[in-house]
């Protein structure tokens, strides 16, 4: 009788202990949602809009050509795993690779470059878009807000975190602005000319007063007006003698050869290595998009001054 | 029989004791910090030595144009200029609302132009009563950064009776 006692008192505490509790059996998906991005500027700018919110995948390693890449079936599956997809857009990805990549999965893909005024590059009696918008930091604003924009459709309830970072993330886009101005301030007009492998470096020229010289078109693939012809050989090195060019510039992701034989031919320096297409690995100081945009600076600026 | 009596009791203080702490009325917070509307009339003028302008690195939540100044008082909106506005033309908010009795915070965000960066930019801020300066302040900008700042002032409640009784 005393056992039978204790039992239903013991079951009744528990009832007791369990009233007013919120419900444990509630089943909370936990997931973050998963972002996957194109290029390592990309995933820099979503990861500064939403923190640990959400998780960012990124499709190319650090010094990786988004021009020639190829996707593999990792890729693949990183798709069939995400929430959202972004690329650059403008031709980029060799041969649209990642809106190919989202459309096959079936994922929503949003352009980053939507909005921005692209910079037309005449070439082989074609017209093309430059895809390189994010070397004005004008146009990385644009990115981020139209990030921003994705990220808050995507997960409603993260909207004013987003936001928030966002508005911090694009002051020291602004700061870093006038930064690179006043640096360059102590270049003279005349021996700003920026001779790099390809010609990824139109926006750049264009926000801060440079003549963009590179032997090798827009894109570092087979489109049309990329790759490497010899007039654009030639005019690169006349450029160089003409102007007096200091120095002439390798990029991270582009093979350095043909700028060291422009180098020799024209008898200058190699000022130094440029992240262009992608940033630089974990741990690198250009593994963020100020970095780079900042190494970029005081390299160019240490060569050309 | 003496184990199962310990525990009964046991379970019924213990017991009592959950149900009390699970069923008890939420404890009352006290009401917040009631503010007082100050009376009298004020006036906002800012004037600046710069052209607004959109500002390209505004946060932009909608396709609408970026905004070029955004004035806020105590945690609310009060202006927001999205147009061009020349240099040295003010720009004028009267009455203003929500001025409250005691601590008040005025919050400025304004953009300078970025193509100009290496100069500094400033925006005079200033407060009036019906007869009496409450604020007279200018900000100066970092070169090449946006200005935003946030100015507290006062209104002591014998400015408030003084301005209140001028009004009559």
């Amino acid at each position: 009788m005393g056992k039978y006692a204790v039992i239903a008192l013991l079951v009744l505490l528990s009832a007791v202990n369990s009233y007013g509790q919120p419900s444990q059996t509630k089943k909370v998906d936990n997931r973050k949602p998963i972002i996957l991005c194109s290029t390592t500027q990309l995933a820099d700018f979503t990861r500064q809009i939403v923190g640990d919110r959400c998780e960012v995948l990124c499709i190319l390693a650090p010094g990786a050509d988004p021009h020639t890449y190829m996707p593999t079936p990792r890729d693949a599956q990183m798709a069939l795993r995400a929430d959202l997809c972004i690329e650059n857009g403008l031709h980029l990805e060799g041969k649209d690779w990642m809106a190919t990549l989202a459309k096959d999965a079936g994922k929503p893909i949003i352009t980053a470059t939507e909005g921005i005024r692209p910079i037309e590059l005449r070439a082989e009696g074609v017209t093309v878009n430059d895809p390189h918008a994010w070397f004005s930091p004008k146009n990385a604003a644009i990115y981020v807000n139209n990030i921003v924009r994705a990220v808050s459709k995507l997960d409603p309830s993260g909207k004013d975190q987003y936001q928030a970072r966002a508005k911090l993330y694009l002051q020291q886009l602004r700061v870093l602005d006038s930064w690179v101005k006043e640096q360059f301030s102590a270049i003279p007009p005349d021996q700003r000319i920026l001779v790099t492998s390809h010609d990824a470096f139109n926006y750049f020229a264009q926000d801060y007063g440079f003549r963009n010289e590179a032997p090798v078109g827009w894109s570092t693939g087979s489109e049309v007006g990329a790759g490497m012809t010899p007039e654009r050989f030639k005019q690169v090195v006349d450029s160089i003698k003409n102007f007096g060019v200091k120095a002439v510039f390798v990029e991270t992701s582009v093979n350095p050869k043909l700028v060291r034989e422009i180098a020799r031919e024209a008898g200058v320096n190699v000022g130094g290595e440029l992240y262009s297409d992608s940033m630089g690995a974990a741990g690198t100081a250009g593994e963020t998009y100020i970095g780079m945009i900042r190494e970029n600076v005081i390299t160019i600026v240490n060569a050309l001054k | 029989m003496r184990p199962v009596l310990a525990a009964v009791i046991w379970i019924v203080l213990i017991g009592g004791l959950t149900l009390y702490m699970n069923t008890r009325e939420a404890v009352k917070l006290p009401e917040g910090f009631k503010v007082s509307q100050a009376s009298g009339t004020y006036s906002l003028e800012l004037t600046t030595t710069f052209a607004l302008e959109p500002d390209p690195f505004a946060l932009r939540t909608t396709a609408d144009e970026p905004e070029a100044l955004v004035v806020k008082l105590n945690g609310k909106e009060l202006l927001r200029i999205a147009d061009k506005v020349e240099a040295g033309r003010p720009i004028r908010i009267d009455p203003v609302p929500e001025v409250h009795d005691g601590a008040n915070e005025l919050y400025v965000e304004a953009s300078p132009p970025v193509d100009s960066a290496l100069r500094s930019y400033a925006i005079r801020i200033q407060i009036m009563g019906t007869h009496q300066e409450v604020l007279d302040r200018t900000i100066w900008s970092e070169h090449g950064m946006k200005i935003a700042a946030s100015v507290p002032f006062c209104i002591e409640p014998q400015q408030r009776k003084e301005e209140h009784g001028h009004g009559r």
